[in-house]
């Protein structure tokens, strides 16, 4: 786990974040370091899913939301007029809970964002997408096949190609929103070992109901409850000594 | 209703058997130390014989913790409760151990039947017995400050101690004959095995706060 705290990569202040009247996130702060695995746990409707999106922008989608305060990506403010929310989101990538690999090849999957961003230059797209599926653990599973439909892949294959389709565009950050509760347990120990790698080059913020996976592949984890951050510490502190007594209760399986 | 009653019935089991585990040391230390007072050798046996149980009852416990961390995925205090546990558990097994040791040097004590017990020898084994009273009980109750007090006693042992072997010393050297030597040896070595229990208590002592804390705290280190 990586101890020092330098600049954070992103850096949460005072925000909050309303689905028309409903108050879905109340006065978050928080540090998400570079380079490390954030988990972010609490029951359904806790608002940890909404804060995920709310670090890409992705609930500008959903009408009749508003956020106030300030998150900051490498100090910059991402809810600043003048931000291209495309760029954002090719900074902070997204991989979703379900696979949903679009119904084209491998190859067409993992080289739709370098070509619709204009990344593809003198001739470098087929050494982008083996890289990509090489950084998603998936290349030498499908190498010979890259011509397939992605729509025959297993489920735990299918979202290591929507990781693979996420790294091809170069992100910096990347969002998981319960990316294994549609796979079955080696998948999703496939996928943790991956994040592990991933986290060596990109920071990575993961939602889950699974507190034994954010237990197992997070350096820091968030406990959110009823739109607020109520505890965040280091992941070992929180699953062994957590400070407030809610954190305990929730952790121990004791409320949820 | 309760998410976890199932987890939290296994969990009080555990407590009652740690319990159980330390009653029986309890019960072996007194009966050691009755059969040391009396210089009664049939009943050395018995403690000697008893220590089996506490061994087979430990790892009957630490079986169980196994398997609750295998199957229930413990966390937080739950987690606590049972690490402490699983070292608890050794520590009253060793506190047996030395109970047993204390059965066994009976025979060299009584070698020499006029040998006289130093006082401050059963002043030690009270003390000593007590602590681990007070640290059962403040186990069972999750009373930190119990166990505190409990630990806090262990500086008296280590200077009873002292008197105890200055007391010996004095006895082996005014000793003619080897017999009064080797009797003396043995009330040394149970000395000796009561000052250790004093350092026992006082780890079990440390797991105690720990479940409750969180916090693994030294106690009584020498400066």
């Amino acid at each position: 786990m990586a101890t020092k705290m330098t600049q954070p990569k992103i850096q949460v202040q005072d925000f909050n974040f309303f689905y028309d009247e409903f108050h879905a996130l109340i006065d978050l702060n928080l540090a998400i370091q570079q380079n490390e695995i954030t988990a972010l746990i609490g029951p359904s409707g806790c608002g940890k899913s909404t804060f995920l999106r709310a670090i890409n922008r992705m609930n500008d989608t959903i009408s009749g939301t508003r956020a106030e305060g300030v998150i900051k990506l490498d100090g910059e403010d991402i809810y600043a007029p003048d931000v291209d929310v495309v760029e954002l989101r090719q900074r902070v990538g997204m991989v979703f809970q379900r696979p949903n690999p679009f119904p084209q090849s491998i190859y067409d999957n993992v080289a739709f964002g370098p070509r619709v961003l204009g990344m593809v230059h003198n001739g470098n797209l087929p050494q982008m997408v083996e890289e990509s599926l090489t950084d998603a653990g998936l290349w030498d599973e499908v190498k010979d096949r890259l011509k397939d439909s992605a729509l025959g892949l297993n489920p735990g294959q299918q979202q290591r190609l929507c990781i693979a389709r996420t790294v091809a565009v170069k992100p910096e950050v990347i969002l998981m929103d319960e990316p294994c509760s549609a796979l079955d347990p080696v998948a999703t120990l496939r996928v943790e070992e991956l994040m592990r790698k991933l986290a060596e080059t990109y920071t990575i913020v993961i939602v889950t109901h699974n507190m034994q996976q954010a237990a197992r592949v997070s350096d820091r984890t968030g406990f959110f409850w009823l739109g607020k951050l109520v505890e965040f510490d280091e992941t070992g502190t929180i699953f062994t000594s957590p400070r407030e007594a809610l954190t305990e209760a929730y952790i121990t399986g004791r409320r949820g | 209703m309760p998410t976890r009653r199932y987890f939290d019935q296994e969990l009080d089991q555990l407590r009652a058997r740690v319990l159980e585990l330390g009653q029986l040391v309890k019960t072996e230390l007194h009966e050691a130390l009755r059969a040391l007072e009396e210089l009664d050798k049939e009943l050395a046996k018995e403690v000697i014989a008893s220590d089996q149980a506490v061994n087979e009852l430990r790892f009957t416990i630490e079986d169980d913790c196994f398997k609750l961390i295998a199957t229930q995925q413990p966390a937080a205090s739950d987690l606590r409760t049972i690490i402490a546990v699983i070292n608890i558990i050794v520590d009253l097994e060793q506190i047996g151990d030395k109970a047993k040791d204390i059965a066994e040097a009976i025979s060299q004590v009584k070698r020499y039947q006029k040998v006289e017990q130093p006082s401050a020898l059963k002043a030690m084994g009270e003390l000593v017995a007590s602590m681990l009273d007070q640290c059962l009980q403040a186990y069972a109750e999750g009373d930190i400050e119990l166990a505190k007090q409990a630990a806090s006693r262990e500086a008296e042992v280590d200077q009873m101690l002292e008197t105890v072997v200055s007391n010996v010393i004095e006895h082996m050297a005014k000793a003619k004959k080897e017999k009064k030597v080797t009797a003396s040896m043995g009330i040394l070595g149970v000395a000796q095995q009561l000052e250790r229990i004093g350092d026992l208590v006082t780890n079990v002592v440390e797991r105690v706060i720990y479940i409750a804390t969180g916090s693994v705290e030294e106690l009584n280190v020498e400066p």
